[in-house]
């Protein structure tokens, strides 16, 4: 229901604009104490397989935090395979992995001298069935321009989680408003459309939006992740108390682990 | 019913034995229209210490032995009444106030000696005066009751686009909106910036934010009691107001002269008559407005029976053409049924209605999505006040509420990739059975006390589920329809003291538990209409509070200063909050996703009010803290309720600069809000993300504004009176802030800022009243 909480984000923004005002302020904020951040992103298939370990630093600062080197990095799979990775610097660990589908998937990592794992099962992919863009009007404090639309197939009686990821003209879009997150408590066996409406799109244009098929665990620590820097964010930050997103990675550190398959469409806005 | 026959029989038996004594009673209604006055209070001169108020309806009766009295009758704004009688045999007395004389040179002279705040037995009540409400700078024009609510000691604003309150560090659902009794589960219009409460229908208010005896229940924190106009039983008349944002008229008269009255009374707003005027062409087919209709009548059908019959119906409408709908709105009716059985025993049946739903939708034909949502309440209920004697008023009743939650049904076309269904209704009952005693011991102690037993029962149909301590499902299991499902109860003991250091202070204490049995969660601090409301169940508790509160209360100079200095210590268990990532919307599993704890509330209250000359008004300053506890947040640790505002001061003051000219103005501060800022950052999926280490460490910036109004009158006719009244919100233009964000810079992605939200700089607005 991203649809839902967009439009009436906009109204709500409309309303407010009459009359509100944003500027920049300074504010004093603590430093905690670093905390390693580990995320993996594991495709189906034979692909490059990378692992980032890096460290929180103070909100403000410009700097780019120290990269873990020397952390011990091992991919396993239910079937007893083992895949320990390679150090390649500036926190990166990877290796070339054949992942494949109905597999539970096990990272670990070794950070000094402590052992963090987290878990997550590559389900098959599911097809995005169309891709379009379509003209419309300016509305409220969007622009003229094209706004795309993509529709899948969702395979009935079972819970599903999609992350759909989009590049425009071969660039991935990052960012709040990019990380779309989908489930099928309303739409079970359905064939869900999810419009890119944050995205005003140009004449000429090259969209390519790939849906990835993830677990629960995945979609429970992106929908968090959303709550604090997503489009879902409410007038407020969503939120009314904000925390850090559910990782599913054990011993209390930051970041994620998802095992996905992705399906994709690809499209020149006209 | 036999045990309230025994109970009835009993009471006569009382009187044989007591022979010497003889009732006054009647009701105190207003001169001019005709209303009942409800709370007026009554005492005998000859007599300290004995004395009575009337009930909510007007109704009162005063028992005491053979002689000569001199009856006083007093009530805020009115003149005092003292009726010399000889009581040899039981005497009906109904009496008529005079409100107190609007010119200058009168008031000044009008001693009254208003005395309720010191005398009343019950702690923590505030009576809003409605004149106030209508004096004091009104957003946007518009005069609203629960403005002045929020500006009185103890109770706080949720905060601009907030129609929400706290009351003595409770919850924004801990509040028991009444209006005529049945329960308003959204007071909010446009997201929050004005009430549905329309001043013009409004008869009176009063805040129980502690010591409510056992009559009041249902909620934790407090009740707000509105009731609506009765209409005038004596003359026809019409009363309204243009404004800038709003109109409002409203029609009164008498049904049968002086045996019963109607009222009727609407407003709309105009706002989407100006959306053309932006010059947007995409606006064009927009709505945005909303609109509220009350209307009350009552007759007299014999000298010992009265009907009311009361209706409340709002809308808020949004929508864009075919793109969007937004509509919310709630509807409330009260049926009620006065009877005396006796000069002693007088009684209230009411059946009472409230729904409050939201209704959404999006596209059209294939793509067509809709949404609604509904909360439902039956109530049934039942109060008896009996005059023992005089020195002991008693109170006791039943009611039965029959509670419907439809959390969301869909529709959706052919081709909109949403499935037709219905989110499971949940169903429960909720009871309670109560009898209290007000006792006066001696001229200078009088005591209420009584005790509540509240219970809830869960009913199917529907499915139950169990989580484990992570929220994970275990087990559900399936009910039929009004198979029980789970059952909660318990005893609401109260206690109120008021012992009268001399005739003008007074020493309170109080003593309430209350049980909550129905919960809104809500996960933004901006009120929207898409609220989800959830009943107890096998998982989520009921929420109870136990209240201790001390007061002091004096009053100066004839009473033309009332001061009060309150303390009060507050235990919350059962609170409610998420999970992080919770997902409220539509989540038949949503229950795993709240957490369950405690909460602790303590503070000062003092106030003080000038009641009468050129200038009147109040200061109301609170000290307190508020926190919360759950084993799943923060670490387990305590941590500040986002509500915990150190300092929160309201001032109020009206001043008469000439018969036709008043200038009034507002002052609020307080302590920003607890909330939740960033102590790191570190990227992920290629952003920057905010590092949270503790729940509301932090603060929001004070919050501080000044509004001023001017009145001025019109020529005043026998037939007709108007006046024009200019307000100017936020005075000084203080940028406060709605809501700050943290994200990365929108000009370079890698730096990070801090962006503050601010909804009003100056507001001004223009409202012409009338009336004939």
């Amino acid at each position: 229901m991203c649809k839902t909480s967009l439009f009436y984000l906009i109204l709500f923004g409309l309303f407010l604009s009459l009359t509100a005002c944003e500027k920049v302020i300074e504010i004093d904020l603590e430093d905690a104490s670093p905390e390693w951040v580990v995320e993996a992103n594991l495709a189906e298939g034979k692909n490059w397989f990378e692992v980032r370990i890096s460290q929180t630093t103070s909100y403000f600062s410009n700097e780019t935090p120290p990269a873990k080197e020397g952390a011990r990095v091992l991919l396993s799979d239910d079937k007893g395979n083992t895949y320990p990775l390679t150090e390649l610097g500036n926190g990166l660990y990877g290796d070339t992995i054949t992942a494949e589908v109905n597999t539970l998937y096990t990272l670990t990592a070794e950070i000094d001298e402590n052992t963090y794992t987290a878990q997550s099962f590559l389900k098959p992919s599911v097809p995005v069935l169309s891709l379009e863009a379509e003209f419309q009007n300016a509305f409220g404090p969007r622009a003229d321009g094209y706004i795309a639309t993509f529709t899948y197939q969702d395979p009935p009686n079972e819970a599903n989680y999609y992350r759909a990821v989009y590049f425009i003209d071969g660039e991935k879009q990052t960012g709040g408003e990019a990380l779309i997150i989908l489930n099928d408590l309303l739409n079970d066996g359905n064939v869900p459309r999810v419009s890119l409406v944050q995205e005003v799109l140009e004449e000429g244009q090259e969209l390519r939006v790939a849906l990835w098929h993830i677990d629960e665990a995945s979609y429970n620590y992106f929908t968090s992740l959303g709550d604090i820097i997503g489009a879902g964010r409410g007038p407020n930050q969503g939120s009314a108390a904000p925390g850090n997103p559910n990782s599913n990675w054990s011993g209390g550190i930051l970041g994620y682990f998802t095992a996905y398959s992705a399906s994709q469409e690809q499209i020149t806005v006209e | 019913m036999q045990k309230i026959i025994l109970f009835i029989l009993l009471c006569y038996s009382f009187k044989a034995a007591a022979q010497e004594r003889f009732t006054i009673s009647g009701y105190t209604k207003d001169a001019t229209n005709g209303e009942d006055i409800p709370f007026v209070n009554i005492t005998i001169e000859e007599l300290p210490g004995i004395g009575t108020m009337s009930n909510a309806y007007g109704f009162y009766s005063l028992s005491v032995p053979e002689g000569s009295y001199t009856i006083v009758y007093q009530f805020i704004g009115y003149e005092t009444i003292r009726k010399e009688l000889a009581l040899a045999t039981d005497q009906k007395l109904n009496i008529e106030l005079n409100e107190a004389s609007q010119t200058l040179e009168e008031v000044v002279v009008t001693a009254e000696r208003e005395d309720q705040n010191v005398t009343r037995i019950e702690s923590g009540i505030t009576q809003i005066d409605m004149k106030d409400m209508k004096a004091i700078p009104a957003f946007g024009g518009e005069p609203d009751v629960m403005r002045v609510v929020q500006m009185t000691p103890g109770v706080k604003t949720a905060g601009e686009g907030s129609g929400g309150f706290y009351v003595r560090g409770g919850g924004l659902d801990q509040n028991l909106i009444l209006l005529d009794e049945a329960p308003v589960y959204n007071p909010s219009h446009l997201f929050g910036f004005f009430s549905v409460f329309n001043g013009d229908a409004l008869k009176s208010t009063t805040v129980y934010k502690g010591g409510m005896l056992p009559e009041y229940g249902g909620r934790t924190a407090s009740v707000l009691d509105i009731r609506m106009k009765d209409g005038n039983s004596k003359d026809f008349g019409v009363s309204g107001g243009l404004g800038l944002i709003a109109s409002r008229l409203t029609v009164e008269g008498p049904i049968v002269k002086e045996k019963g009255s109607f009222m009727l009374s609407g407003r709309r707003t105009y706002a989407d008559l100006f959306l053309p005027l932006a010059g947007d062409e995409a606006l064009d087919g927009s709505n945005l407005y909303f609109y509220d209709l009350n209307l009350k009548a009552n007759y007299q059908i014999s000298e010992k029976d009265r009907i009311y019959i009361s209706g409340y119906f709002g809308r808020d409408e949004l929508g864009f053409d075919d793109v969007f709908g937004l509509d919310w709105g709630n509807t409330t009716g009260t049926l009620r049924w006065n009877h005396l059985f006796s000069n002693r025993l007088f009684s209230n049946t009411s059946l009472i209605y409230s729904d409050y739903d939201y209704q959404t939708s999006f596209g059209q034909g294939d793509e067509f999505i809709g949404l609604q949502s509904v909360v439902k309440d039956i109530n049934l209920k039942q109060d008896f006040s009996f005059y023992l004697n005089e020195k002991n008023t008693m109170k006791f009743g039943f009611n039965i509420i029959n509670h419907t939650i439809e959390p969301g049904n869909i529709e959706a076309g052919e081709d909109a990739g949403l499935n037709t269904q219905d989110a499971q209704a949940k169903y429960g009952i909720e009871g309670a059975l109560y009898w209290q005693n007000e006792q006066k011991i001696n001229n200078r102690l009088s005591l209420g006390y009584g005790l509540r037993y509240s219970l809830f029962q869960q009913l199917g149909e529907g499915q139950a589920y169990t989580f484990n301590d992570k929220g994970d499902l275990l087990n559900t299991t399936t009910y039929d329809s009004w198979e029980p499902i789970q059952y909660y109860g318990g005893l609401e003991p109260r206690l109120a003291v008021n012992y009268l250091l001399d005739e003008r202070s007074s020493l309170k204490f109080g003593y309430n538990r209350n049980y909550q049995y129905i919960h809104l969660l809500s996960n933004s601090t901006a009120s929207t209409p898409v609220d989800t409301w959830i009943m107890s169940s096998n998982n989520v508790k009921p929420q109870i509070a136990d209240q201790v509160s001390l007061g002091y209360f004096k009053n100066f100079s004839d009473n033309m200063y009332e001061t009060s200095a309150e303390v009060y210590y507050k235990d919350m268990q059962n609170t409610i909050d998420y999970r992080t990532g919770a997902n409220t919307f539509l989540n038949e599993l949503l229950e795993g996703d709240l957490v369950y704890g405690d909460g602790e509330a303590y503070g000062l209250e003092l106030f003080v009010k000038k009641k009468k000359g050129r200038l009147t008004g109040w200061i109301g300053y609170t000290l307190s803290r508020t926190t919360r506890q759950f084993d799943e947040i923060n670490n387990g640790e305590p941590f500040s309720a986002r509500q915990d505002r150190t300092h929160d001061l309201s001032i109020v003051a009206m001043y008469k600069l000439t018969d036709k000219t008043t200038i009034s103005g507002n002052f609020v501060y307080y302590t920003g809000d607890a909330v939740t800022f960033p102590s790191g950052q570190y990227n992920v999926n290629g952003t920057i993300v905010p590092y949270y280490t503790e729940r509301n460490g932090y603060r929001m910036p004070d919050y501080h504004r000044l509004d001023l109004a001017l009145t001025i009158q019109g020529k005043k006719t026998k037939r007709f009176e108007s006046s024009w009244n200019f307000s100017l919100y936020n005075v000084y233009g203080r940028e406060n802030a709605f809501s700050i964000n943290f994200q990365p810079s929108e000009d370079d992605p890698t730096q990070t800022e801090a962006v503050q939200l601010s909804l009003f700089k100056w507001v001004p607005s223009v409202t012409y009243n009338f009336s004939f």
